[in-house]
């Protein structure tokens, strides 16, 4: 939906014409997705019964096939989009990298309903410590940086730094 | 009022006679109707008005003057319409393309963040054009080469740190672990950047129809 005043019109004609406009974009469905790797990041899918351990102990030429197949690294111009609700969620697992044109923009906050935080913070999906984890445990995959050599990762924000290995 | 009526009467006889006049001929006094009544003399209640009878109206054209052009005032008030019309319309397209949309999501997708339904979001259609990805390269190489130059420069400060360690930026820590102070700060900072992990968009599906791998 669009609702836009133009200086030409009244209102009851920009309303008309954003709802004629807005109706042609209904016929394009999008979809809202958390971007989880960039070209040049790996993936590690959950399913595919492969650690971040055995990927740099058979990370080297010398790599089994089997492991090389598990491991899937993001070509150029294309992102791995996963939902946050990774148990109910149609995303890069099910259909692969997503080329970079097919983005159609950024959601940077809520518009409705006017409830807690509306701005949608730049992260990984939110951890649900406070509720608990659902039994099924968390089905997305496990991303990899690009460069990333195996390290033990430090995620830091300003003022704070939370460590992980 | 009877009798004052009656006096009256016999006070005009009684001038008539002495004016040489027949009493029995009416006088003019009382043969000529009042302008009053002859206005409600055929209306059958007082307070209705005949209205005057209605006469056409004069043809005023002649041959002299010109006859109103209007084929070219149509044509004027559709071409009017129709370029305010492509004006509005290419004006909201332009916003809605190339500006930001506002539109309703729904899906259990994400849950988290995002409710089912009802959820109006604002789509930022700029700033994804303007930068593209974060750091301006969208080259896998590309992005190894700088990732490990980031990290060499990390090391160098962190001198007699671990070096074992890999510094990542705070894209990585989840979406709700963030503190409340400072969020505008890293919204804004998130605004004028271009897309990198943690970031929601919106794709068209890559399944849909027409779409060229």
């Amino acid at each position: 939906m669009c609702f836009v005043a133009v200086p030409v019109f009244s209102y009851r004609t920009v309303i008309c014409i954003g709802i004629a406009h807005s109706s042609t974009h209904f016929i394009s469905i999008y979809y809202s997705k958390r971007v989880v790797g960039l070209p040049g990041d790996e993936i590690i899918l959950k399913n595919s019964h492969y650690s971040i351990a055995s990927h740099f102990k058979h990370g080297s030429p010398k790599a089994s096939r089997a492991a090389r197949k598990s491991l899937l690294r993001v070509p150029d111009g294309h992102v791995w989009l996963e939902g946050d609700n990774s148990a109910n969620s149609l995303d890069s697992r099910s259909y692969g990298t997503v080329p970079a044109a097919l983005i159609v923009g950024r959601v940077p906050f809520r518009i409705w309903p006017l409830r807690e935080n509306a701005i949608m913070e730049r992260g990984l999906r939110p951890s649900n410590k406070r509720l608990g984890e659902p039994k099924w445990g968390f089905q997305g995959s496990t991303v990899l940086p690009a460069g990333y050599r195996g390290e033990r990762i430090i995620k830091q924000y300003s003022g704070a730094n939370c460590k992980e290995s | 009022m009877i009798r004052l009526c009656s006096s009256s009467k016999s006070y005009v006889r009684s001038c008539q006679l002495a004016r040489g006049v027949h009493p029995t001929t009416t006088t003019s006094i009382f043969r000529t109707k009042s302008h009053h009544n002859q206005r409600y003399e055929n209306s059958s209640h007082i307070n209705t008005i005949t209205k005057p009878p209605m006469t056409r109206p004069q043809d005023t054209s002649s041959p002299d003057l010109p006859e109103p052009q209007t084929f070219q005032d149509d044509f004027y008030f559709y071409g009017v319409l129709i370029y305010r019309l492509a004006l509005a319309y290419g004006g909201i397209y332009c916003l809605s393309e190339y500006g930001f949309q506002l539109t309703n999501c729904n899906g259990p997708s994400m849950l988290p963040t995002m409710k089912p339904c009802g959820e109006i979001i604002f789509i930022d259609r700029l700033t994804p054009r303007l930068y593209g990805f974060d750091g301006g390269c969208s080259r896998g190489t590309d992005r190894v080469q700088l990732a490990r130059h980031r990290q060499q420069q990390y090391q160098q400060q962190q001198s007699g740190e671990d070096e074992e360690e890999w510094h990542e930026t705070e894209s990585f820590v989840p979406a709700n672990e963030f503190p409340q102070q400072g969020k505008w700060g890293r919204f804004w900072r998130n605004i004028r950047s271009g897309i990198s992990h943690g970031d929601i968009v919106v794709v068209e599906h890559p399944q849909r129809e027409g779409t060229v791998w």
